[in-house]
């Protein structure tokens, strides 16, 4: 059975977090671009994108990405029926939206938002997004509810 | 919705930053529920979604034309074609990302992700993340490793 893009994603995700760069480099497109738009950074290229990885200062930390709050948005079915009825393949660009949350060295927790495009079946386009935690601001308090932390 | 789904977002955008009630009303979903992901606060109904914005400290920027540079992912064409060779129209989709960037009263910019859903052509749920501006730390990393 192919293999479904949730599963694809998660897997791409983990591959990450335990910088499994044989896995990576099949799932990441020969003309990959990624952007970091914060800091307006931008690699191409798997060796880049290895690079960037295996630099990180003090090295990623071990943990694994099966956060429950790990997410993919855009892979809902899509679909057409015809006149007939029959149910018929798309076409279009597949993009979808990861989100993820990373364990910092110094302890903290980001949230971790890509906007991640596809071809030829891998990973071609990347934009990421790094949200840290805040706490609720003062302005907020009544007005809308507060969930409990995991 | 694809062809209307940038319009939209315009439209409850600029509302938002007014921020204009009879409009957003029309625009946000009875049922509506908005989570800030980063802070675990939750806005559930129009209520506490109005009572955020109207609360905003400083009041919201007003009259400006949605975020700048703001993109809409997920609007575009997707279509099928039938065996005949003839396009055949898809079901509307109804989740986007949208991103854009403000720039704070201390002058310091944050891009805006929020990840939303419509139902019934309103905003149904939402997810917002805030991210800030920051220096090129990997870019650094990287130069600093191939100067050894």
């Amino acid at each position: 059975m192919a293999e479904t893009k949730q599963d694809f994603f998660r897997r791409y995700i983990q591959a990450i977090a335990e910088l499994d760069f044989a896995t990576l480099e099949q799932m990441i497109h020969a003309d990959y671009v990624g952007e970091y738009p914060q800091s307006g950074e931008r690699f191409s290229g798997f060796a880049s994108f290895r690079a960037q990885l295996e630099s990180y200062p003090g090295g990623l930390p071990a943990a694994r990405f099966d956060d429950p709050k790990t997410k993919i948005l855009g892979d809902e079915e899509r679909w057409a029926i015809t006149p007939g009825y029959t149910v018929l393949p798309l076409a279009g660009p597949e993009r979808y939206t990861t989100v993820s949350r990373a364990p910092y060295p110094d302890g903290s927790r980001w949230w971790v938002v890509s906007i991640l495009t596809l071809k030829d079946g891998k990973v071609w386009h990347a934009e990421t997004y790094f949200a840290p935690e805040f706490d609720p601001p003062e302005w907020r308090k009544g007005i809308v509810e507060i969930m409990p932390r995991d | 919705m694809p062809s209307q789904a940038r319009p939209f977002f315009e439209q409850l955008l600029a509302a938002m930053m007014k921020p204009d009630r009879e409009a957003l009303e029309k625009l946000v979903h009875p049922d509506f529920m908005g989570d800030f992901p980063q802070s675990g606060e939750r806005a559930r109904g129009f209520a506490q979604f109005w009572g955020q914005l109207e609360a905003y400290p400083g009041g919201a920027p007003g009259d400006v034309d949605a975020l700048p540079g703001m993109r809409v992912v997920g609007d575009e064409e997707r279509w099928a074609m039938s065996p005949g060779y003839s396009v055949v129209p898809l079901a509307d989709p109804t989740r986007f990302t949208i991103v854009g960037s403000v720039v704070y009263p201390d002058g310091v910019r944050w891009h805006i992700i929020m990840s939303v859903e419509l139902r019934d052509g309103r905003l149904f749920r939402s997810e917002t993340y805030f991210g800030p501006e920051m220096a090129a730390p990997i870019a650094e990393s990287i130069a600093a490793r191939s100067r050894g």
